[in-house]
Order: C-alpha cells, then structure tokens, then sequence
C-alpha cells in the first residue's frame, strides 16, 4: 500500500512521465482509501488538463527574416544596423513689431521750453532704457523655452523612429506607444506608423499602430492609410481593429474599402458580423 | 539521412554557421513558447528567442562534441531569461500593459456562454502562472508545455529526476492555491 507521499509522487509522475498498470492500480487504490489526496489529486488533474487548453501562440513570420538578417551579419562579421531617421527642428520665427501711426500728432504737442524738452527727453531715456532691458530678457526666455520644446519633440521623434526602426517587436510597439504620447506628432512619425501598419509583420504591433492612428484620424493622410489598410489586412484582429475605427468615426470615405473587405473568400467567419453592422451603420450616417 | 539535432549543432560548432538554420526550423516554434509562457509576452518571446540563437553562435565553441543539444539550448535559454529579468526590474516602463496582451479572436464555433467561461478561465491561469516565483513558473513550462520528461529536465537544471518530480508536484499545488484565490473560490 503506497503512503500519501509516494501517491503524490506517483500522481506527478503520471502527469509527465506516464506509469504503468500495475502502479496505475496501486495509485487508484491509494487514491479509493484516502479522501484528502483523492481531492488533491482530482483538483491538481483538472488543472494540469486545463494548463493544456490554453491557447498557444504562433511567432510572427518577420522572426525567420530577422534570423536570416543576424546569421549574415553575424557571418559578414558585423552586426546588425538599424536605421535611424533624420528629423529637423524648426522653429517658429518670432513676432514682428511695427510703429504707432499718430506719431505726427504728438510732435506738435512737443513742448518748446529747452528744460522742458531735456527733462523728457532724459525720462525718456529712461524708461526706454529700462522697458528695453525687460522687453529683450522676456524674449531671450521665450525663445530659450521654444527652442527646448523643440529640441525635445525632435528628440522624441528621434527616438520613437528609431524605435519603430528596430528588428525587436518590443521594441517597435514601444516606439508605436512612444510616438502616440507626442503633441504634435510629425508627419514623419505618422508615416512611419502608417508604413507599420502596412508591412509589420508582428500582430500585436500592427494592432497597437492602429489604435495609435486613431487619435490622429482627422488628418487626411491618416484616414486615407487606415482606409487602405482595411482591405490589404490579412489579420482578423487587425481587420477588426480597423472596422471598428471606421464605425466609431462614421468615416464615408472607408465603404468602398469594407465592402471589398467583405467580398474576399478568405474573410475570418467571426469578423463578417461586425464587417456588416459597420456597412450598415455608415451607410444609414 | 537527416542529421540529429546533436550532429547538427556539432557542425555549428566546427565552424559551419550556416548549419544553425536547420536548427531554428526546429526548435524556434517550442522556445518562443517556452518564453511566452515565461514572461507572459509575445513580442518578448520573439526577442528573447532570437538572443537564444544569437548565442548559440556567439557561444558555440562551447558545444562539445558528443554533448546532447537539447539540455544545453535550454540552459542557455535559461540564462538569457534571466538576464532579461535582471534588466527588467532595473528599467523604468515607456509603455503601458495594454501593448503586453495580445487579443484573442473568438472562435464562432464554440457559444458565447462557453467561451466566456474558457477565457475567463484562461485569463485567470495566465494571472495565477505568472504570480508563481520565477523556478517554480519555468519548471512547469518545461514539464507541461515543452513535453520534457524529468530525466530531459534534470538534465537541464543539474538535478536528480526525483527531486523534480517533487517540485513540480509542490508548484501545480502552488498554481491551484493561486488559481483557486485568484477565482474567489479559496481564502486567501
């Protein structure tokens, strides 16, 4: 008769390794004797059968390329470059000032006394001097503070694609992520995107480009690339991800993109309901 | 006749690079796998599975000849998710964890009833699978979903087959305690 303990051992055995049916039987007979590893046991199986039904995931396909692009460098003896984009600051040049028409009317209420004129003149030297040094300071500081919040958008640009430029899909939903929190974002960044969207070859990111889309969809570029993308998505999620922006922004200009959509054979059975409700929805907006 | 994976990595090994092809046909598929049950990320996996074969080459002379191929790709593999835990904790987030969980598609043949329960049910493994600590976690990728028997894991951890099967009976009893509290089903 076999103790809790060696039952116990058994039952993971059984898990991995599989026993035979004379041990099967010792085992079952322990387990008839014994309700507290009978429960154990029962609760333990469910799981290890439940631990089999999840789901497994599929690499993407841009993991053999990358293979192939580390072994050659690697071959090559070099290592793997990426490329970074060049983004060039500009700044906003500053106000222009212009002078007071009724100059004229003033001069003729120009005292003639010489005292009377010296005394101005030198108040006006003063006040000129001092509102001249306040003037020239604020804008040194405006310009200093625009010229940082430049440097800074540029930087993040650099850096978001570079990130999208990289062969990591970690690291290319950071830059898609990154690229979202920029106010405003470029049109080299939303190019980038759109071009993530089209080619990426990771779901998850391409999924992560269209919801940062999105929040720039009132520009014409963006509405016409998510438009394009609608039919030329082979993903379901991404299919869906798409559909879904088109029905929650009414967008006219995307019917002729889910109807084509919803003309190809090989369209996923589950996004087909959601394909149709959005037709409908936009068609009666 | 198609060359063991043993052969091959010995190959690899003496100087033909181009060999580990073969390899990665076979093996990248189970390593992303082991990794995204480890780290509970797809595009981590990807990168992390990638460092493994870059690894493989940078460390081949390490192969020796007549060494089996499995147990050192997994100690390997082994130390690269370490590392990346080490970076881990040392890094700051740029992003949130919505990009980290990767959506799910239905499937329109299973009723909506069922399949809320499976992927409620799913969700709540993964959460109780990653609250595991990191040894207890990676034993059981091994032994459930890398379909490794306890002398192929002993190989790999350097442990007697015996003792494994200890451990992985006390961490399925750690992922139920889990799983069952995280249900609202056991006090915690």
């Amino acid at each position: 008769m076999l103790t809790c303990e060696q039952a116990r051992e058994r039952l993971a055995e059984r898990w991995v390794d599989g026993i035979d049916e004379p041990r099967r039987m010792e085992l079952d007979a322990h387990l008839a004797g014994c309700s507290d590893c009978r429960e154990q046991a029962e609760e333990l199986d469910s799981l290890w059968h439940a631990m089999a039904l999840m789901p497994e995931e599929e690499p993407s396909r841009r993991m053999r390329a990358n293979f192939e692009h580390m072994l050659d460098a690697y071959r090559a003896g070099g290592g793997a470059s990426s490329r970074t984009g060049i983004v060039q600051t500009q700044i906003a040049p500053g106000s222009t000032a212009h002078l007071p028409r009724w100059w004229d009317g003033l001069a003729a209420l120009w005292p003639r006394q010489p005292l009377v004129q010296f005394a101005i003149a030198g108040a006006a030297l003063i006040f000129g001097l001092v509102s001249g040094h306040l003037y020239t300071a604020r804008q040194q500081d405006q310009q200093t503070i625009a010229q940082l919040r430049g440097e800074m958008n540029s930087m993040r640009q650099l850096v978001a694609l570079s990130l999208l430029q990289q062969q990591s899909a970690s690291d290319r939903l950071k830059g898609v992520t990154y690229s979202v929190r920029m106010e405003p974002a470029g049109d080299e960044v939303l190019n980038a995107l759109l071009d993530t969207l089209r080619e990426d070859g990771n779901v998850n990111v391409r999924l992560a480009a269209v919801d940062a889309l999105r929040q720039f969809s009132a520009r014409q570029t963006v509405r016409r690339g998510l438009r394009d993308a609608i039919a030329n998505q082979d993903s379901p999620l991404v299919q869906v991800a798409l559909i879904d922006w088109a029905m929650e922004s009414r967008d006219g200009g995307s019917l002729p993109a889910l109807r084509q959509l919803a003309g190809r054979a090989d369209l996923n059975p589950s996004v087909r309901p959601q394909l149709e409700r959005a037709i409908g929805l936009i068609e009666r907006h | 006749m198609e060359l063991t994976d043993d052969q091959l990595m010995g190959r690899v090994s003496g100087g033909e690079v181009e060999l580990l092809s073969g390899l990665f046909d076979r093996h990248h598929r189970g390593l992303f796998r082991f990794f995204r049950h480890l780290c509970g990320s797809g595009p981590v996996a990807e990168d992390l599975t990638q460092e493994v074969f870059f690894r493989m080459l940078k460390f081949r002379a390490t192969f020796q000849s007549g060494a089996r191929f499995s147990p050192w790709m997994y100690q390997i593999a082994r130390n690269v998710h370490v590392d990346h835990l080490r970076k881990k904790q040392n890094e700051t987030t740029l992003w949130d964890d919505r990009a980290e969980t990767p959506r799910e598609l239905p499937d329109p043949q299973i009723s909506a009833e069922t399949r809320l329960l499976r992927s409620a049910d799913v969700a709540l493994l993964r959460r109780a699978l990653q609250q595991l600590p990191a040894d207890r976690r990676e034993l059981l990728v091994l032994s459930r979903w890398q379909n490794l028997k306890y002398e192929e894991i002993g190989a790999i951890l350097q442990t007697d087959a015996a003792v494994i099967k200890t451990r992985v009976f006390r961490a399925m009893r750690q992922l139920s305690d889990t799983y069952f509290k995280l249900a609202g089903r056991r006090a915690s």
